[in-house]
This record gives structure tokens, sequence and C-alpha cells, in this order.
């Protein structure tokens, strides 16, 4: 009798919870600020747009990137990067981007897409005729192949989930999945500016400067490692700056290191985040000094995740090609010789006139400052080829030398609160020059082999989006409110200018 | 007029003002420009790498599986060899149920893109595209032969593959602007996407992109003010 009520009152219990619980999520969502879920609706629009007016593939080194994923879920190990069957993409996705005419139209202005229906439909039977084995037999040489496996694994869990089963709606599921990630910068960004500022309107701007950025949109709306970089940063940032404004806890220690270690395990750049995390280590000891037996225990937690990541990658690169944690980019510094006189003056020229006495610099003589943190981190679009007009990138460093020279005016301006706080900036720099040291000497390293190419685009730098947005909201904080209004208004509208205008290009250049 | 002049209305006005300005300035004109109206690019010009075709007298060149859509009006293709009097060509193209033919009279000067007017077919479909030099001297045309811009079709000159493929588009006779092929743009952007991208999906995503989006961006910044 008794074991009869009890499975007679099971359901209705279970029942019961789920209400509980989904009650308790509504409840939740509610607690979401209006400012921050409209902000999360733009985001989505946001990057659903870019997803729907760039054809597939043509993302920066996307075909590559999708190879990558694909050869995973296939095989459950990554393609090769020298050696292989010398084929870079699986026989699906080559056919698959000849039909739709993507191979061509990657970087090639005067390209378009296919799009008539006889096309699409000659697709359809050539994509049936194929046998299960090509999907899976894209091996290599694959140019991105060194890359570490955690954003390609995480792209081939929705491969495999897409419905349907055919390339261009795994593709497409991919880059959904992609967006999430991106869309999840925006609360991050909001909860960085929730550490940092009093007002209401300083995190709505933060959020807002991350949710419009084009750039970032478009390399969410995008089969690319560097979104889930950016994100984890960004995350990164709020918990360094919630740990040093706060104090260390177990929770915050172990997401520091998870959050490192994720770093390291989706791309070579992330290694830069090693920088930050020691300087929130010791600034945080620093600044709340916690016993020598707790400072331990929390660095140990901490680092012992950094290494298990590292850990994990080494036996992930043992287990599939053998090679080192990372190729291509971070690989192979000492097989050139490196001449710090020489890296000095590239990277001076890189953001200032050359001086009387220094030699050219090594590579591009006109790549620089502008080229990236300028028309590369607001523009380019697609593979490069959609680019800003030029009176606009003329604004936008004038807003960027604005906003630096702000920024150091009101660092001196506010010294006693900078001396403070000062934990924080420091961290926030640290972070920034870290992935710049990185970027300039992968770049030097291989402008040393090929001149032509500097290999440092404008998005290598949005793991520095919370950074520049925070940057923004400290200028704009400054001023008088009303003063401050106005700029936010401004700022805004600047920002939904340029999104509509990125937008607006990619859709002229691939349909019109 | 101060107690007017809120936070959030100086926001506003902030934000709309940049937003008139872009749209007056730039977005109006830029989207309402006439221009060429593109209906298609089987084989784009090469990027870096220019390889002729050499066609002799009586020659031709035929590409396999082109697509023609509804709206491709002219076919575009450029001669390269340098002629004060270029030969004439017929330009053809055939496909099952459908079948055009055309004369470019010789005495042209090239180097020349050579635009010549095509009857569409009623419905998009794949067909045999050739250039054939019906006139008594050799002929050039701009071939590509690289990578970068290598396609799905095939190039023969009298039935034997070549390495180069002809360089080759559509356009559409009117020259409209984005505004006016909009739907046309709408429906392009659909193609080899899953259904949830199909073309109702995307008009809605046109009109939440333009409406839905500023005003949220701005809703959320200027509702943050107090006032």
């Amino acid at each position: 009798m008794t074991g009869g009520a009890v499975r007679g009152s099971r359901p209705r219990a279970t029942v019961g919870q789920a209400t509980a619980a989904a009650r308790g999520w509504v409840a939740r969502a509610r607690r979401i600020p209006r400012p921050l879920t409209a902000l999360i609706l733009v985001g989505a629009i946001h990057v659903a747009a870019w997803m729907a007016v760039t054809p597939a593939f043509q993302g920066p080194d996307e075909a590559a990137h999708f190879a990558y994923a694909q050869q995973l879920a296939e095989t459950g190990g990554p393609p090769e990067k020298e050696a292989g069957n010398g084929l870079n993409r699986s026989t699906e996705q080559i056919q698959a981007m000849e039909w739709a005419g993507l191979h061509s139209l990657i970087g090639v202005i005067g390209a378009r897409p296919a799009w008539s229906d006889a096309e699409e439909r000659s697709w359809e039977k050539a994509e049936a005729a194929l046998p299960p084995e090509a999907s899976a037999d894209g091996e290599g040489p694959n140019a991105v192949a060194g890359n570490p496996p955690l954003y390609y694994a995480y792209e081939a869990v929705s491969y495999h989930a897409a419905p349907g089963g055919s390339l261009f709606a795994r593709f497409h599921a991919m880059r959904i999945t992609s967006a999430l990630i991106y869309l999840a910068m925006i609360p991050l960004a909001w909860l960085i500016a929730a550490e940092l500022f009093t007002s209401l309107w300083a995190r709505s701007l933060t959020a807002a400067i991350v949710a419009l950025q084009p750039k970032l949109a478009s390399l969410g709306a995008s089969i690319n490692p560097d979104v889930l970089l950016a994100t984890v940063w960004t995350a990164f940032i709020y918990v360094a700056i919630r740990t040093l404004r706060r104090g260390p806890t177990n929770g915050r220690l172990a997401a520091l290191g998870l959050l490192a270690a994720a770093s390291l395990l989706t791309h070579g750049r992330g290694l830069a985040i090693l920088g930050p995390l020691a300087a929130v280590l010791v600034f945080t000891y620093l600044r709340h000094r916690p016993g020598r037996r707790a400072a331990v225990r929390g660095a140990g937690l901490c680092l012992g995740l950094v290494a298990a990541g590292l850990a994990a990658l080494l036996v992930f690169r043992a287990l599939s090609s053998g090679g080192g944690a990372y190729s291509g980019e971070v690989a192979g510094f000492g097989e050139q010789r490196f001449d710090l006189r020489q890296f000095l003056s590239y990277v001076w020229q890189f953001y200032l006139p050359k001086l009387e006495f220094m030699a050219p610099t090594i590579g591009l003589q006109d790549y620089g400052f502008r080229e990236t943190f300028v028309r590369g981190f607001f523009g380019d679009y697609a593979s490069l080829e959609v680019t800003l007009p030029r009176s606009v990138v003329d604004l936008l460093q004038i807003g960027l030398v604005f906003l630096f020279v702000a920024l150091y005016t009101l660092a001196v301006a506010r010294w006693r609160t900078v001396r403070q706080w000062w934990d924080t900036p420091a961290v926030l720099l640290i972070a920034g020059l870290s992935m710049l040291l990185l970027v300039h000497l992968v770049s030097y390293r291989n402008m040393l082999i090929t001149p032509a190419d500097p290999l440092f685009a404008g998005r290598y730098l949005l793991p520095l989006v919370s950074i520049f947005a925070v940057g923004v909201v400290t200028v704009v904080a400054a001023l008088p409110r009303r003063g401050a209004a106005v700029a936010a208004g401004l700022i805004v509208g600047v920002e939904i200018a340029l999104a509509m205008s990125g937008l607006g290009l990619s859709l002229v250049r691939f349909y019109a | 007029m101060r107690r007017l002049l809120t936070p959030r209305v100086l926001a506003l006005g902030g934000a709309l003002l940049v937003l008139a300005v872009a749209a007056l300035a730039v977005f109006v004109p830029y989207l309402s420009r006439e221009r060429e109206a593109v209906a298609g690019v089987p084989v784009p010009s090469p990027f870096a790498v220019e390889e002729n075709i050499r066609l002799a007298p009586d020659q031709e060149v035929c590409l396999d599986a082109v697509a023609i859509d509804a709206d491709s009006e002219i076919a575009e293709f450029t001669v390269t060899s340098k002629s004060k009097s270029g030969p004439p060509l017929s330009v053809s193209a055939e496909a099952p149920g459908y079948r055009y033919a055309a004369e470019v009279d010789g005495g042209y000067l090239s180097p020349d893109t050579i635009r010549v007017p095509l009857e569409p077919p009623t419905r998009s479909l794949l067909a045999e595209f050739c250039v054939a030099n019906r006139g008594n001297r050799k002929v050039d045309l701009l071939g590509a032969h690289e990578a970068r811009t290598a396609s799905r079709v095939i190039a023969r000159v009298d039935g034997t593959d070549i390495p180069q493929d002809l360089t080759l588009r559509f356009l559409s006779e009117d020259y409209g602007s984005v505004f006016a092929r909009l739907d046309t743009l709408v429906a392009r952007m659909s193609a080899f996407h899953p259904l949830v991208l199909e073309t109702p999906v995307l008009w809605l995503l046109l009109a939440l992109l333009v409406l839905v989006l500023p005003a949220a961006a701005i809703y959320a910044v200027v509702s943050s003010f107090r006032d």
C-alpha cells in the first residue's frame, strides 16, 4: 500500500518540482534588467543579420575552420597541418563550395555566389549521390590544423545535432552555436560594467558597445574560434575584476583557472591570458592578504586547472598528430633569429612615424595602427574584402586617438582614485599589453619568413573589446551628467550606423 | 527649457541626430543609387594571373553547366587581343528546352568588354555557353587559370578541355538601386540556406534589423538614465 502510494505520488511530485523550477526560472528571468534584455535582443538581431548576409564559408578562414570541425566530428581527430591525404577539405565540402560558387567568391570582389534554383537543385542531387565517406576525407593539409580543439569540439556537437544532415544545414547549425557564444559576451560586458560603475546607464552603454560592434557580430556569425576566445577573455576579465574587488573564493579562483585553461585550449593567441592571470593572482594577494595556507591552496587550485588544460592539450596532440601544443601562429619561435632592436623598431613604426635613425620596418611599410586597431577592428568584413569607406575610417581613427588621450588625461587628473583602485586598471592594462605583445611577436616572426604577411588582423583585438567598451564608458562617465547623456546617445547612434553600414556594404558586395 | 532637456531627452536626441545624419548623408544615397545589376558570375575575372584563351578562325570555346537565370539579359566577356577591328563572334547558349544565339559584329576596338544581349530562359537552368570566332583572324578572350578563382564550370575549345576558364558574367538590363531590387536581393540571400532562412524569414529579419534593432538599442541606453 505504502509502496503504491509512493509510486502514485511521484509523478505529482515531479510535476510539482518542474513547475516550481519553471517558476524559479521565470522569476530569475524577470530579474534581468530590461535594458540588458533589450541589448541581448539587439545582439540576436545583429548576429542573425550577419549570418543571413554573409554567404557560407565567407567569414575569415571559415572554410578551413569548418573543415577542421567536420573532420573532428566525423573521425574524432583533427586534420593534419602539413601531411594528410592532400585534401584540405572533405569531398562533400569541396563539391558544396563549387556548386554554390563559394570557392571563387572568397575575397574576390567581382565574384558572386550561386543563387539560381538550377544550381541549388543540382547540388541537392550531387549531395544525395555522395558516399558517406565524402564528409570524412578532409585529412589535410589544413592551415588551421594547429589550433587547439576546444572550439571545434563544441562545433562538432551542433554538426551532429543539425536536422536533416545536409552540409548546409550542418554549416548553419554551427554558425548558430557560434552566435550563441557571441551573445554571451553582452551580459558579460554588463557584469563587468556592474563591477566598475554604479550607474545603470554605464552598464547599458558598455553592453551596447559590445552588442553593436559590427566586426564582433560578423565574426560571431561565422565559424571561427576567435569568437570563443573573445568570449572567454570577456568572462575572464569579469571574474578577474570581481576577484580583485571582492576577494578570492574557491569559486572565483576555479573560474579564473578554468577560463585561462579554456583560452589555452581555444587558440594559440589564448596563451596571452597567462600574463593577466599572473597579475590577478599577485594583485589579489597584495590587496586581500589571505593567510599563507589559503593563498597556496587558492593558487594551487587555479594554476592546477590551467596545468590540467595544458596537459589535456598535449595529450590531444600526442594522440592525434603528435605535434606540439600549438603550431602555426605561435609555434616555431626558435627557428628564426630574434633581433630585439629590429623588433622594437617594428613595434614603434607600427604605431608611430619612423624616426630618422631607424631602418625601415620589417614587412609591409604601410601596415600599422590604422589598419588593425581602426580599419580591422571595426571593419574589413567577410574575408577582409568588404571595407568601410576611407572617411569613416578617418573619423574612427580620430575617435580612437581621442579616447586614448582622454583616458591618459583622466588617469592623471584622478590619480588619487587610480592609486586607490590601482589593481583593476593595472589588470586591464596588462591583459591588453599581454595580447598585443604576443600578437606583435607572432607578427614579427612571421614577417621574418614572409615579409608581405604581417599576420595581425583587427579581429585579433576582439578579446579586448570589453576593455575598449569600459574605456569609452570611463571617459563618458567623467563628463557632467547631461554631457554624458548626449555622449552616450551619440555613441549608440554611431554604433548603430556602423552596424547598418557593415551589413549594407556586405549585402551589396554579395548580392547586388 | 533646461527642465525639458533631461538626460533621457538628451541621450535620445544624440542618438537620433547621428542616425538622421547617417541616413540622409550616407544610407539613402547609397541604397537609392542606380548600379549595375549583376545576374550571375559563372567565372569571375582573374584575381592575379590573366591567361588568355586564343581562338583561331572558326574555333569556339564552350563552358558547360553555366547557370543562366531568368534575369540574365546580357552576357559579358572580354576580348583581350589588341586590334582596331576585332573579328565577328557568335555567342550561343543551349540547354534542354532552351536555345539562344547572337552575333557580335566585327570591327570593334579591342581590348574591350563585349556585352551581348541574351534572351533569358523563363526559369533558371544549366546551359552550355559558347563563343565562336567567325572572323579570319585569331582572337584572345580573357581567361582565368588560378586556384583562387577556380570555378565549377569546365571550358573546352572545339571539344577539348583547356585549363583556363572563360571569364563570364550576366547582367540585367535595368540598372536598379538596392531599394528597387530589394526583393531580388533577399531572394538571392535565401539560396543554399536551410529552411529556417527562407525568404519570408529574411524579410522578417530585415524588418527587425531596420526597426527593432535601433529602437531596442536606443531604449536600452536612454531608459537607463534617470530624469
